[in-house]
């Protein structure tokens, strides 16, 4: 590790200055941008649900006061999502079944904005034509393009992200969803004609206020809109690590598939 | 062989991407009459007169959409023992012979083993060339293009783990193959080898971090460049753990911190892999690697491929979640022994 | 649950009219941040009952004299080492009176009853209200033991009235200690390890939707008179039979170096024709506040549902 590190050190030192003038957490980018590389996680119980809600208990006896619901003071403008009436409808009736419906429960991708607000970190790697955001949950992944490629070619849980700059917020485009993510496992849930769009804008070094609006005309009466703040993880040497939960999800979606033991 | 279960949405770029043969052939020679070839293995060597562009901070740019689809095997055929490398005259028979062997699409003799292929050609992209270097193989050490011998060690968990499929080959999900239970494809290993389609990789380069992001399974290899210490060794993980450094312009990435479950090409959890990304041209990336793993091999080994510059993108690649293959193949296994019993009349 | 002791009184030669005045020319010192300071450990164990008793209906304050009888009348009478009559009431009594602390004194104005207004020292309970309360009551003696949620929230670890709000004395353990912070009051009610936080800015209460067991609360000075209003309850809680609407205003004000005064009003339309309302004097404590892990040693659910269980098999 020495002679790797004293390599690296001899690397830098031929890099030009501006490979030391850039630091991950900086003001700027070296093209002029806020910096928001780093690795971030928001603090919210937004996962659990969007809207304010009182703690409850889960929905899994044995797990008590592990599979509770912690209270959250809600993260929704206006403090309610906005269905259409038969919509809320199928929302209560996802509540009621979330055990069996909820993506997260089987390890599915997150969509957007889901990801963003899962209880666990993400990473962004920025450059000039791309923004990569890296997912700890499930490996999610998606790519921001700061050039639009045009619409989607074909429709996917994290939709496709277009991204450009407003001043000093990003402002991302996202489309091309499927119809299979939710917002939350309160049974949240949209159509293929989501459409939503987030603003990243740094709040200081350490803090990016995280906006997205939603539109979703097969659901929604009208456009509505979460916000939060987003931290970034100061421990030192922090990194993403795996969640592959794939892994973890076997038995309870293939174990009714099992040969049975000899006997039974 | 066992095909591994066809998941999700996924998409074979081959007729969107502009590759004429003839351009191809004409940039294999020149590269040829540039290559130097020396005994260790070195095989493309840099292009004195070409200098990777610089990223903003200041790391050779080795950005972009790449793929490394070939079909240059990873061991050297027995029909070409000894013959290190082709000559270019030689490479666009090999390569037309190969690919029409490999075309799913030629109609089978039985019904039976035509069903067996499951997939048509459309959803293969194994690759139409032989890597740029024009070795026969992609392992350059040993020079036989083999992987050396296995420890006594390495022979015996091989031989558990195949006898262990034989015997249970769909008892349940555990049992199926990484790629069929949607947990880890080759294209993200490490080391990156090249599969059976989506052969596709995006790179990203921060300060201070190489962010390689594989298509299959949106895995995302985040690569810091600071000198940190690797996590902790009770910590294991699916694609180990990661640490990069710049020498000159290669890219060098030490991985360590392997599960015993990801098992490449037999590897133990104490698996060492060292990679080196060096981009040779603006459409070229030199991916070598040197598998270290002393309790399976009874030496390390190194191979080559090469990355190929894309046009297209990396597309969402939802395994898991359109995994219609592994509740497939475990209810056709209880059906069979169900059938099976019957007919067995127990 | 909660037993009551009826005190025979001595009625005394004169009824006093009014309570003696607190003292005016105390103020209280400041924080850092300004507030009046009402920090420290207090206790509001008192012999003095929230409802006048029946027998105390026509008289509202006892004399000094009166007063000390009837405390050490109650003493007496509380005594949890005295002998029962027989085994079965010995046993009935539960807890020695090491275990007890209700307190030695009645409050300093001699005032009958905690309730100040109605001026019967009486809960105004509406019509409803007696409704609701008659059918709880009748609920709870056909299904005393069925389950956990059956059992009062002290027993199942989940609310003492230590900690309400309001806060009312308990059977012991009537312990507080209070923490001012820049925008802040803090509240840490020895059970069950409470803590209430209220903030002094502006800020809105919680949405309606979110409801909890001690409620939300807001608080702002009033001169020297820190003053908490709460809303958002829950209809689990039931303070005195209320609703979740119940609304809940309470002032603080120190009114000498040992004495916080604790004065609350208690609004439930739904519950009581009126609101009303209620003075407790905390007195300044020594302390410390003790961590009392209830639930971790909650050993009377079982105790208590194991015995009824038991009970049904044997009279099969």
């Amino acid at each position: 590790m020495i002679a790797a590190a004293a390599v690296s050190m001899l690397s830098l030192a031929a890099l030009p200055a501006a490979a030391q003038a850039t630091a991950t957490r900086g003001p700027r980018t070296a093209d002029g941008k806020p910096n928001l590389n780093g690795i971030w996680q928001v603090l919210t119980e937004a996962n659990w649900d969007l809207q304010g809600h009182a703690a409850a208990a889960g929905p899994m006896i044995p797990l008590g006061a592990i599979g509770a619901m912690p209270p959250g003071q809600g993260v929704v403008e206006g403090e309610e999502i906005p269905y259409k009436p038969e919509a809320l409808v199928t929302k209560k009736a996802n509540f009621a079944n979330r055990l069996k419906l909820d993506p997260e429960v089987k390890c599915y991708l997150p969509g957007v904005p889901r990801a963003t607000y899962m209880p666990f970190p993400f990473q962004i790697v920025q450059t000039p034509q791309f923004i990569l955001i890296s997912y700890e949950y499930a490996n999610a992944a998606r790519t921001i393009y700061m050039k639009d490629p045009g619409p989607a070619p074909v429709d996917s849980w994290m939709g496709q992200s277009v991204g450009h700059w407003e001043g000093d917020t990003l402002v991302v485009d996202v489309t091309g969803f499927n119809d299979q993510s939710w917002f939350d496992r309160a049974g949240d849930y949209h159509s293929d004609a989501l459409h939503v769009v987030e603003r990243y804008t740094l709040h200081g070094a350490d803090t990016l206020m995280y906006e997205a609006t939603m539109e979703d005309k097969n659901v929604f009466t009208r456009p509505w809109k979460i916000s939060m703040p987003v931290y970034r993880r100061q421990e030192k040497n922090v990194q993403l690590m795996e969640f592959k939960c794939v892994e973890f999800v076997e038995e309870l979606m293939y174990g009714q598939y099992r040969k049975k033991p000899a006997g039974k | 062989m066992l095909f591994p279960g066809f998941s999700g949405a996924r998409a074979s770029r081959k007729p969107q991407r502009s590759d004429p043969m003839n351009l191809r052939g004409a940039v294999f020679s020149l590269l040829a009459g540039a290559m130097v070839m020396t005994a260790s293995g070195q095989g493309l060597a840099p292009k004195k007169t070409w200098t990777p562009a610089r990223t903003a901070d200041g790391q050779p740019d080795l950005q972009g959409v790449w793929t490394n689809a070939t079909i240059t095997p990873l061991e050297r055929p027995a029909d070409l023992a000894g013959k290190e490398f082709f000559a270019p005259s030689e490479v666009g028979a090999y390569e037309k012979r190969v690919v029409e062997n490999a075309n799913v699409d030629r109609r089978r003799s039985d019904v039976t083993a035509d069903v067996g292929l499951a997939y048509n050609e459309a959803w293969w992209d194994r690759g139409t060339h032989v890597v740029k270097t024009l070795r026969t193989s992609l392992i350059v050490d040993p020079a036989d293009g083999k992987i050396p011998a296995l420890t006594a060690d390495g022979e015996r968990r091989a031989a558990a783990v195949s006898e262990q499929r034989r015997l249970h080959p769909a008892d349940g999900p555990e049992d199926r193959g990484l790629t069929e239970r949607c947990i880890l494809w080759p294209t993200a290993g490490p080391p990156m080898m090249p599969s059976a389609y989506n052969n596709n990789y995006q790179i990203f380069q921060g300060p201070g971090y190489v962010a390689i992001m594989v298509e299959m399974i949106h895995d995302v290899r985040i690569i810091p460049l600071d000198g940190r210490p690797h996590l902790p060794s009770n910590v294991r993980q699916w694609l180990g753990d990661a640490r990069g450094h710049w020498e000159g312009n290669t890219l060098v990435v030490e991985t360590t911190n392997f599960t015993g479950k990801t098992r490449f090409r037999g590897s133990s959890e104490g698996l060492q892999l060292t990679e080196r990304f060096t981009r040779t041209d603006p459409d070229t990336i030199l991916y070598e690697y040197t598998v270290n793993d002393p309790a399976t091999w009874t030496k390390p080994w190194t191979a080559q491929v090469t990355m190929t510059k894309s046009d297209s993108r990396v597309y969402e690649y939802a395994c898991h979640e359109g995994n219609y293959g592994m509740t497939g193949i475990l209810q056709g296994a209880r059906a069979d022994e169900k059938n099976s019993a019957k007919a067995g009349g127990k | 649950m909660a037993q009551r002791f009826w005190i025979p009184m001595l009625i005394g030669a004169a009824c006093w009219a009014a309570p003696p005045p607190p003292p005016a020319n105390y103020t209280p010192p400041r924080t850092a941040d300004g507030q009046p300071d009402i920090q420290g450990v207090w206790n509001n164990a008192t012999l003095t009952p929230l409802e006048r008793p029946a027998a105390m209906a026509s008289k509202p304050f006892l004399t000094p004299a009166e007063a000390a009888a009837y405390e050490k009348q109650a003493l007496e009478q509380n005594n949890r080492d005295r002998r029962g009559a027989d085994a079965t009431s010995d046993l009935a009594g539960a807890y020695n009176q090491a275990w007890f602390d209700r307190g030695s004194k009645v409050v300093p104005s001699l005032r009958t009853s905690l309730i100040v207004d109605p001026a019967d020292g009486k809960i105004p309970y509406s019509e409803e209200g007696q409704k609701r309360m008659a059918a709880a009551a009748e609920y709870a003696r056909a299904h005393a033991t069925d389950g956990p949620e059956d059992l009062a929230l002290p027993d199942r670890c989940l609310l003492w009235a230590t900690a309400g709000p309001p806060m009312l004395p308990g059977p012991y353990n009537s312990n507080y200690q209070i923490f001012q912070a820049p925008g802040y009051v803090a509240i840490a009610i020895e059970m069950i390890h409470e803590v209430r936080i209220i903030p002094l800015d502006k800020r809105p209460h919680l949405p309606g939707s979110v409801r909890q067991w001690l409620g939300d609360s807001r608080g702002h000075w009033e001169g020297n008179t820190l003053v908490v209003e709460t809303s958002n309850f829950t209809d689990k809680s039931h303070f005195r039979g209320a609703t979740a609407n119940m609304r809940l205003t309470e002032r603080f004000t120190r009114t000498d170096a040992n004495t916080l005064t604790y004065e609350f009003t208690v609004e439930d339309p739904a519950t009581f024709s009126k609101p009303w309302t209620a003075s407790i004097p905390m007195a300044k404590s020594a302390g410390p506040i003790y961590e009392y892990a209830c639930h971790e040693g909650n050993y009377a659910v079982p105790g208590i549902l194991g015995g009824a269980r038991k009970q049904e098999a044997a009279a099969k």
